[in-house]
């Protein structure tokens, strides 16, 4: 199931890349696309043992989440040119690096949090051990956005993966 | 006309936030806020670069400019996951050869009340 | 247009010739690995700036395909190279919960930009 989900994604990649549709070609690449997934079919979607409907419903959440995040980017991005333009930058910026613990349990999950983490503003993640995040953040303020609630609780960024993958509510 | 006036007002936004992640690069204190700088300059401005360009190419419509305005996409989508992933790389490395870290406080957050000194759970 | 293409172009090229700055000074090895990865990714849009520039985009997109993921390969490369190479003896740890290590919090924050951990 993986392998011909792997193998239809890089097909699909071959054909765009390539661009010529004879029989040669295509030929090709359904060799090569088979060949790499074959080779990495545990690799791609490791521990996925969803139904495709499971799948396709991750899929559209995470478009929605998509949306959200790309105004996120556009924030971190405005963010880090005001700070790095400022003339007064070295007083504007606080770093720290604080940790906190994860409800998320797949891996898969963890990375996207990690890599949100990294394209949302003033935050970086350094490393995940376990399920501890250690993040560095350029001043108090982005560190308190991540964080969450005074209770402990997750932050929004961390309630939106776990309603996309584990079906928690956002 | 117009669509020249977009792809102008896109390419110089993007070359204003390369230039914001330049001037981070070079004025930032340590390490590890440059690579905030770094790290996270090189995704917008690389799509409203390509965004630019790929209206540009889009001007004159066929099949061809179609298929290359697909692979540019594709060059945004692949930046806008390897970027995140190549920045924690190089993050994780420097931690983890103890590249010391520039901090305003002299002890471990005395006399600091920010958002996080109410969690103590989750401060280092 | 042209004239502006060529002109964002040689922005970005002034632009990559300034980060060269923190490859060449950069105090440590990470910085100028960090240099190198900011420098690739103008350069892939560089590269398509000059296909437009010389009406041959859809053989130059690949050149820039190729580059951005040799750079993305490069940089994780080099930045695990420089992990494996900066410690090369892990001991042994016998806690009970691993802690990751972390680098010294240094006492006056203005000697610590510029080369206190020249490598």
């Amino acid at each position: 199931m993986a392998a011909v989900v792997t193998f239809c994604v890089m097909f699909a990649f071959w054909v765009v890349m390539s661009g010529k549709l004879d029989l040669f070609h295509l030929g090709m690449g359904v060799m090569a696309s088979a060949l790499v997934s074959w080779l990495s079919r545990d690799l791609l979607f490791s521990g996925h043992t969803k139904t495709l409907g499971g799948t396709l419903g991750e899929i559209g959440r995470f478009l929605r989440y998509a949306g959200w995040l790309f105004w996120q980017v556009v924030l971190a991005n405005v963010h880090i040119a005001g700070l790095s333009l400022s003339p007064r930058a070295m007083e504007r910026i606080d770093p720290r690096i604080i940790r906190f613990k994860t409800v998320l349990k797949t891996d898969f999950a963890r990375f996207v949090l990690a890599n949100s983490i990294t394209l949302t503003p003033g935050t970086v993640t350094v490393r995940i051990q376990d399920d501890t995040f250690y993040v560095h953040a350029i001043n108090p303020q982005a560190a308190g956005d991540l964080a969450g609630d005074a209770v402990g609780g997750p932050g929004e960024m961390e309630r939106w993966v776990a309603w996309i993958f584990e079906g928690g509510k956002r | 006309m117009l669509l020249d006036l977009v792809v102008v007002v896109l390419m110089v936004c993007g070359l204003l936030l390369f230039l914001a992640t330049t001037v981070g690069l070079l004025r930032f204190p340590d390490f590890y806020t440059r690579v905030h700088a770094a790290g996270k300059g090189d995704t917008l401005s690389t799509v409203l670069m390509l965004g630019g360009l790929i209206i540009y190419l889009l001007r004159d419509f066929n099949g061809e400019t179609a298929l290359t305005a697909v692979k540019l996409s594709l060059i945004v989508f692949f930046v806008f996951i390897a970027s995140p992933t190549a920045t924690h790389a190089i993050i994780d490395a420097g931690y983890e050869s103890k590249v010391p870290y520039w901090t305003r406080r002299k002890g471990a957050g005395a006399g600091y009340d920010g958002p996080e000194r109410r969690r103590q759970d989750r401060q280092i | 247009m042209e004239q502006f293409l060529i002109a964002i172009g040689v922005a970005i090229l002034l632009l990559m010739l300034t980060s060269l700055y923190r490859v060449v000074r950069g105090p440590t090895v990470i910085d100028r690995i960090l240099g190198v990865n900011v420098i690739g990714t103008k350069t892939a849009v560089l590269i398509i700036i000059i296909g437009t520039l010389s009406a041959r985009v859809e053989m130059f997109i690949d050149i820039a395909l190729a580059y951005a993921l040799l750079n993305f390969i490069t940089t994780i490369a080099a930045a695990r190279f420089y992990q494996r190479q900066s410690q090369p003896v892990l001991p042994e740890v016998e806690e009970a919960e691993p802690a990751p290590s972390a680098p010294p919090t240094v006492e006056h924050p203005k000697t610590t930009g510029e080369g206190s951990h020249a490598a």
